[in-house]
């Protein structure tokens, strides 16, 4: 019986091919050197041609998929999720569990520079309704068709307990979103968007991570600014920024730190993804995803030289960033978390390189999305499909995300 | 020795007729679910107030992106076995900005 398993595995080989990362991507060691070259070079042989046939199976899935560029709603892009096993073997994303690489493809076609569905304004006929805050009712008009259809594939979902976890959760953003406003921006780095996230189960469970065939569903809150906002405000004395102040402005200096890496292919580092919550004073914190919360911050960095800024690195501030993780809070410090981010950018580098395009395809691979395990120590590495991701690195090209 | 080679050969046919055939099985799943959401989203824009919820008199925030992961499968039968390859795909609709609003960005101009 076993070389039918053996045999099944040599099969599913053509389909999504093996390889292994380097042990030291995914453990919370912080080597200074050989980040991209393993001292086995089969190894990364093999690593390089998984990777590749991956790439070309999606182009292939993709071929078929139409698109409409005109609605207010469009198909934007595709996301394809890539998992390590424990010991570091790559694949296609199958059982539950945390996906390690997540390759994101944009429909061909749009601009140089960001997405036109990014930059344009809809029609000045749409009927806009301003809040000043969040109210149960106008959020409860807005998220339910979304939840009608993310359901629609369900079999008898509990529609009223999906709509009060996500109502729970956007109230907890609204406080949230409070604190990023009073956070100046301080340099290149700053917050741009909300997410929430949640699974919903066959039996129309609400869950914090994903279970067996549990559908994904996220919504994106965005930080906008009217068309003729005035100059953005000076840079505050750090005596002057609260707590959570200083804790968005440190990532962004940690961030802003690591310098600039040389991706190929046209990639950039510029966006980050840290999953946050608060303590119950109000404090924020990294939680990992499989901790309570599901809403994150998104970080951007603009092309914008970095004199324009006075950046205040706070070190003397934030020595280090409180992170939740099976409801207790640790400390992690600072100087790892930052030796942790550079590690993790030059791994990034890795599958930027190797990002390729057939010119039959209608998407195109722009973003790349590096989950990350944080670690007490403050060591970063690639997540396996058995830990929890605390960390998104994203490498675009391209495109506004 | 013989027999145990002719079922390996047997199966290992079978796996890869199934392994070809699996990107377009998956593909026709992705194609239905595709259709039945984009039907969801007209009727959702052809009926639906906008909401920017303003946090300052210049910025604001705005339900701007909805991202929904699905696990379309492929399954074939083999000798003894049922093999399924099932991988994860996200979809993402992007609607564009109000008029008069554009992305939180910190340029000076």
């Amino acid at each position: 019986m076993k070389y039918f398993f053996i045999l099944a595995l040599l099969s599913l080989n053509s389909y999504a091919s093996t390889g292994k990362v380097p042990t030291h991507w995914m453990s919370s060691e912080n080597q200074e050197n050989n980040f991209l070259t393993s001292t086995n070079e089969a190894e990364m042989t093999g690593l390089e041609t998984a990777y590749l046939k991956i790439l070309n199976v999606n182009q292939d899935l993709f071929k078929e998929i139409s698109l409409d560029a005109k609605k207010t709603w469009s198909l934007q892009s595709i996301k394809t999720e890539l998992a390590l096993s424990a010991e570091g073997t790559i694949g296609v994303m199958g059982a539950g569990g945390e996906a390690a690489l997540e390759l994101v493809w944009i429909r061909k076609g749009t601009s140089n520079g960001s997405s036109s569905f990014v930059e344009n304004s809809a029609p000045e006929a749409e009927e806009i309704q301003m809040n000043g805050e969040m109210n149960e009712a106008a959020i409860l008009r807005e998220i339910t068709p979304i939840v009608d259809m993310a359901l629609s594939s369900q079999r008898s979902p509990k529609r009223q307990k999906v709509l009060q976890r996500l109502y729970s959760e956007a109230i907890k953003f609204q406080k949230t979103i409070r604190e990023l406003e009073s956070t100046p921006v301080m340099g290149p780095w700053y917050a741009y968007k909300y997410q929430l996230e949640l699974y919903v189960s066959a039996e129309g469970d609400v869950l914090f991570f994903e279970v067996g065939n549990a559908i994904r569903l996220r919504l994106e809150w965005w930080r906008l600014k009217k068309d003729q906002a005035p100059l953005i405000q000076s840079p505050f004395a750090p005596t002057e920024l609260s707590e959570n102040a200083k804790f968005i402005a440190g990532i962004a200096s940690d961030l802003e730190a690591m310098g600039n890496l040389n991706f190929e292919n046209g990639f950039k580092l510029n966006c980050l993804k840290v999953g946050v919550g608060s303590t119950v004073k109000g404090n924020l914190l990294i939680v990992k995803s499989k901790a309570s919360a599901t809403g994150s911050i998104f970080f951007k960095r603009d092309d914008i030289s970095q004199e324009s800024f006075a950046l205040p690195n706070l070190m003397e501030e934030v020595s280090s960033y409180g992170m939740i993780e099976n409801n207790v809070i640790k400390q992690i410090p600072r100087m790892s978390f930052r030796s942790g981010i550079e590690k993790a950018a030059k791994i990034a580098t890795f599958f930027a390189k190797h990002a390729k395009t057939s010119e039959e395809s209608k998407f195109e691979l722009r973003v790349i999305e590096t989950e990350l395990e944080l670690f007490t120590n403050g060591g970063i590495g690639i997540v396996n499909v058995e830990g929890s991701a605390g960390l998104t690195l994203f490498a675009t090209r391209n495109v506004t995300i | 020795m013989k027999s145990l080679l002719f079922i390996t050969l047997f199966f290992c046919i079978h796996a890869q007729a199934g392994i070809l055939r699996a990107p377009k099985i998956i593909a026709r799943q992705l194609k239905a679910k595709l259709y039945s959401t984009e039907r969801a989203l007209t009727q959702y824009e052809q009926s639906h107030t906008t909401y920017i919820y303003k946090d300052t008199d210049e910025t604001a925030y705005y339900l701007k992106r909805i991202r929904l992961l699905v696990a379309p499968f492929a399954a074939f039968k083999v000798p003894m076995l049922e093999i399924k390859i099932i991988p994860k795909i996200e979809f993402r609709w992007t609607r564009k900005n109000p008029a008069g609003w554009r992305n939180y960005n910190n340029q000076r101009s």
